[in-house]
């Protein structure tokens, strides 16, 4: 068989067929966007200004928020991190408030003021989930969890929405997470060679049309975007990134795994290190850091 | 004018038929002879060409849908011109001689063959059905009306680079799909 012969053959192919490459295209997932964007908007104004009026500081204006596109700097109660003085036994709760010892009072005083925000913005950056925090918040049960991932630094996944980058802020380039799990190639962290290299194939290609949970930038803002792996690119080109990417894909039993891919020039995803992970510790995201710099 | 008027035309053997196929179809015959011919010279022809067998098509042929079988027919005449014009530039005495003697020659289409050719038409368009609207869209697009990455993403409102991303993971399941059937490529 030779390409002439597919050629020959799509050129045979059923009227009805080729007429649907005449039908108009739709641009179909900026309007999910849009819609995620206006409902985030809607839920936003309707949880935080009465908060803020029982706290007699009303809000000069309403957050405001570009198409599907949560803006931290647009709207700052979106990923915040876990209060400090929390009455909950959360772990990462507890973890954060480690975390936030060494940061200034300023900021303290910044969180406290937008605290009770708090599980409105998480029930927002989790919004595409199904299986976040309403079933679970972003910790295990230590007596069920594999001893070999307790940390009791243990911080936010990013999966869950909670914004790692608030507490560990990342100045390098952009990078889209997604989790995974299902489809590891190597179900044991130890089982991973070192300087692993895999080059996905079209099955693996397509599951990272996945939902995307999240997108971090440099400075810390984080994008909800539901979208394709693709369109997401058009999303980072618009913001003037290229390149380099995390893909963090949806789990279904809070493991994750972590892969970096590079976009290749010949339009392939070439899968560059790969890295399973049971939770997102704060050490373990900067090894995730580490690699990426080693990988630039 | 609707296809049904102007195959009337046609059957009625009025003139007004290729002009009212020229304005219909025009710039779609048009695109798909420059994008297979690459000159404006050779595509003016072809698409003539077109008008021509398609003058001569019908009657006795009666298309339900006008659109496919013209530009079928645009297809095939620019892919035969490319192989003309690619002959003729080899230009050999040997190319001459063989292209001499195949008209001497009985076709070498075989039953095998032409069961072989029809499977593989049935698995092509098994696999463009399983396709999203969005991929299908493109990859006919591509390869059946020959479009460049830049069209195409002006046409369905994507980058370059996102178009040739999708071709990509078209390609890669294309061939998964025709050698879990039995395609030999």
């Amino acid at each position: 068989m030779k390409p002439e012969d597919i050629l020959d053959a799509i050129g045979d192919i059923d009227d009805s067929i080729l007429l649907q490459a005449e039908m108009p295209i739709r641009r179909r997932n900026y309007k999910g966007l849009i819609t995620i964007g206006i409902a985030a908007a809607i839920l936003i104004c309707v949880s935080i200004l009465p908060l803020a009026l029982l706290r007699g500081e009303a809000p000069d204006e309403p957050p405001k928020i570009p198409e599907g596109i949560f803006d931290r700097e647009d709207n700052p109660s979106v990923l915040l991190p876990a209060p400090s003085d929390s009455d909950d036994n959360d772990s990462s709760f507890a973890a954060n408030e480690d975390e936030s010892v060494n940061q200034e009072s300023s900021e303290e005083s910044a969180e406290d003021i937008e605290i009770s925000s708090e599980e409105n913005s998480k029930e927002i950056t989790e919004e595409p989930f199904e299986e976040s925090s309403t079933e679970e918040p972003s910790f295990e049960d230590p007596s069920t969890e594999d001893p070999s991932t307790e940390d009791p630094s243990v911080e936010g996944d990013i999966s869950s929405g909670d914004s790692v980058n608030d507490t560990v802020p990342y100045d390098g380039p952009i990078y889209i997470v997604y989790d995974e799990y299902e489809n590891d190639p190597y179900e044991d962290p130890d089982e991973i060679p070192p300087n692993y290299v895999g080059t996905l194939d079209a099955e693996k290609s397509e599951s990272l049309d996945m939902i995307l949970l999240s997108l971090q930038t440099a400075d810390n803002r984080v994008y909800s975007v539901s979208d394709s792996v693709s369109n997401v690119w058009d999303v980072l080109r618009s913001l003037g990134y290229n390149n380099k990417y995390i893909f963090q894909f949806e789990s279904t039993d809070r493991k994750h795994s972590y892969q970096i891919y590079e976009h290749d020039s010949d339009g392939t995803y070439i899968l560059r290190k790969f890295n399973l992970l049971y939770r997102v510790t704060l050490e373990e995201m900067a090894d995730i850091r580490e690699l990426i710099k080693h990988l630039e | 004018m609707d296809d049904k008027k102007i195959i009337d035309l046609l059957f009625a053997r009025s003139e007004t038929a290729i002009t009212e196929l020229e304005l219909k179809f025009g710039k779609s015959v048009q695109r798909i002879c420059m994008n297979v011919l690459g000159n404006s010279e050779d595509t003016e022809e072809c698409a003539n060409d077109t008008y021509l067998a398609v003058w001569n098509a019908i009657p006795p042929n009666k298309p339900d849908n006008l659109l496919p079988y013209v530009l079928k027919i645009a297809r095939n005449l620019a892919l035969k011109r490319v192989a003309f014009n690619t002959a003729e530039k080899r230009n050999n005495r040997y190319d001459v001689c063989l292209s001499e003697l195949e008209a001497c020659l009985p076709s070498n289409e075989t039953v095998e063959s032409e069961f072989s050719r029809n499977e593989l038409l049935k698995t092509l368009e098994s696999f463009i059905l399983s396709l999203d609207s969005y991929d299908r869209t493109l990859f006919l697009r591509r390869y059946w009306y020959f479009d460049n990455a830049k069209d195409i993403a002006s046409y369905m409102n994507l980058t370059e680079n996102n178009v040739n991303v999708r071709l990509a993971r078209i390609r890669k399941r294309l061939k998964k799909y025709l050698t879990e059937r039995g395609v030999e490529i």
